[in-house]
């Protein structure tokens, strides 16, 4: 597996914050890899140095270019969707297409074309009289028909309702994803990304605390609901952590044997929002 | 090369007032045509017994000089307005609505943006400018002629060619140096534009005038100042007062010094003041692309 993002020691200051402490990490290609972190964890730092959109300190090379200097380039295969407001607001749909259609080597218009006939967005109309939704689709269509190795996310669903940002990664899932191409996606919403991710990399306070493989994660973390007289027996085996449920104690638990979990409760397989509290609050602790 | 079109195209999609200030200026021409108030500048109210017809056809010639060398200035007035708040704005606009992000999603090079920008200040304009003079030129001698031709004199007057073409290749040298004049002033506000975190029409004007206003206040001298001055307003050397035109249409004695757009041309080109304000407009220029490129997109 070739690595398409290969970072070392990333370090980013912004005054005297530290947005970026110390943060390695790689992204394979046909991977798609979820960036989660609380607010103000750097997450969007860390996109944007992969985007070269920012300064940095460490070692960073993205399809093996160094991004702050080679942004252009880079461009050629790697596209991004910032957020929804992003596209220029007084440009046409149509003036829009036109553009990238002649900037952008790797742009098929049939392809963007095909996309947005499935949509309501009008090619007369300015990007400022479109709905978000709308907004959003017209953005997913340019980036789809642009053959790039590595699409970058930064909260593309941003202010959208659940209906679009469903059919959002559906869409990206079913239509755009393959072996080829790599997705780095950041967002809040965890439990709307959850399914399709392959690769985890959590982020707090600018350094990276979990970087695992999703069937790592299902193979050494397990959610133990467990039965009120084995809670004792349970915090035996030191849980990362545990909430109150109806009649049960849910526990999760790192590296203990499956068999003996069994016997505890019913075993379940953790979800990304619990495990990231968990680790997230186990690295501060 | 294809590309660079393309972005001068989006630039011209985006600022309609491009086009839009000099069709206005052109349709209050016509408007005026229309209602018949007309006052030609020097020559008086054309519809009233003028003296105009009067002069001897060497100053009727000078006179109509003026008028369409002053028509073109108008339109070069409106143009220099638009080309100062097109710069402004131009690496400006897409930062403050975060448009910015997706154009540079776009393997477009920023040296290729900057340029495409300065390229629609320094060319697009200037030619659009160009193009609104003469035809205003044209409106002013055709209204002109019909208005005379009403009036019961013979309209030939305002198409004689030495007038009337004249008056328009005094209108695109006019354009060509004051291009290369203010080229620095340009690639400035480009400067500013794409530095200033906020609000580019005070980061682009305050720091000049405080060096100015500090320099009188504290050294006394006004070096800076008049460097400023000079880069604002020199220009109007092309109109020298030594060649200026004091009208008196009531005795009919019109005395015109000769205007001697040759010579002021010369002691523009020939000066040190318009060349290397045309190495600065490269220098400046080099800088905004490097601000453009490097800064920071956060937030």
């Amino acid at each position: 597996m070739t690595d398409l993002i290969v970072a070392q020691g990333l370090s980013k200051r912004y005054g005297a914050t530290l947005a970026l402490d110390d943060a390695s990490f790689r992204v394979g290609a046909g991977r798609i890899v979820g960036l989660i972190g609380p607010n103000g964890a750097g997450k969007t730092t860390a996109l944007k140095a992969v985007l070269g959109l920012t300064r940095f300190s460490g070692e960073l090379s993205v399809l093996g270019l160094d991004p702050y200097r080679r942004r252009h380039q880079l461009m050629q295969d790697v596209c991004f969707i910032a957020d929804v407001a992003v596209l220029p607001r007084w440009i046409r749909v149509r003036q829009l297409i036109d553009l990238v259609a002649a900037t952008h080597p790797k742009f098929r218009r049939d392809v963007c074309e095909q996309f947005l006939a499935r949509s309501d967005v009008k090619r007369d109309r300015r990007v400022r009289e479109l709905s978000k939704g709308m907004v959003t689709q017209l953005h997913l269509a340019l980036v789809m028909a642009i053959d790039a190795k590595l699409l970058v996310l930064d909260e593309p669903t941003l202010g959208l309702d659940i209906l679009m940002r469903k059919q959002f990664y559906e869409t990206l899932l079913n239509e755009y994803f393959d072996e080829q191409r790599t997705i780095l996606v950041t967002t809040h919403q965890v439990e709307e990304v959850e399914h399709i991710l392959t690769d985890l990399l959590f982020i707090d306070r600018g350094r990276i605390v979990l970087d695992a493989a999703m069937d790592e994660v299902q193979e050494n973390y397990a959610q133990v609901a467990v039965r009120p007289e084995q809670v004792a027996a349970a915090k035996a085996h030191k849980p990362l952590a545990e909430r109150q449920g109806l009649g049960r104690t849910h526990m999760l638990f790192r590296g203990v044997d499956r068999s003996e979990l069994e016997r505890l409760g019913d075993v379940g397989v953790p979800s990304v929002a619990d495990l990231f509290v968990a680790v997230i609050q186990g690295a501060r602790a | 090369m294809s590309r660079f079109i393309w972005l001068i195209r989006r630039e011209i999609w985006e600022h309609k007032a491009i086009w839009v200030a000099p069709a206005i200026v052109l349709a209050c021409l016509v408007l005026a045509f229309m209602t018949g108030n007309v006052h030609l500048g020097p020559i008086g109210t054309i519809d009233a017994a003028t003296p105009f017809g009067a002069l001897p056809l060497e100053k009727q010639t000078q006179l109509l000089l003026l008028v369409y060398g002053g028509l073109a200035l108008v339109v070069f007035l409106v143009m220099g307005i638009v080309g100062f708040f097109y710069s402004l704005d131009s690496l400006y606009a897409d930062r403050r609505d975060r448009s910015v992000l997706f154009w540079k999603s776009l393997p477009l090079s920023d040296a290729e943006t900057v340029l495409s920008k300065f390229a629609v200040a320094v060319v697009v304009i200037p030619l659009v400018a160009t193009v609104g003079a003469l035809l205003a030129q044209l409106m002013v001698a055709g209204g002109g002629a019909a208005m005379l031709e009403f009036a019961g004199v013979s309209g030939r007057i305002m198409w004689q060619p030495e007038a009337l073409l004249g008056g328009m290749a005094v209108a695109v040298l006019w354009c060509i140096t004051a291009v290369m004049w203010y080229s620095p002033v340009v690639a400035y506000l480009m400067l500013a534009s794409a530095w200033a975190p906020k609000g580019p029409f005070l980061w682009a004007v305050l720091p000049p005038a405080a060096i100015g206003v500090f320099e009188r206040v504290v050294l006394g001298s006004e070096y800076a100042g008049n460097f400023i001055t000079d880069r604002l307003f020199g220009l109007y050397r092309l109109l020298s007062p030594d060649r200026q035109v004091s009208p008196d249409a009531e005795s009919a004695t019109i005395r015109l010094s000769d205007i001697d757009l040759a010579a002021s041309l010369r002691e523009f080109y020939t000066s040190a003041d318009l060349w290397l304000g045309v190495v600065a407009a490269g220098l400046i220029l080099a800088a905004a692309i490097w601000v453009r490129r490097y800064r920071d997109e956060t937030n």
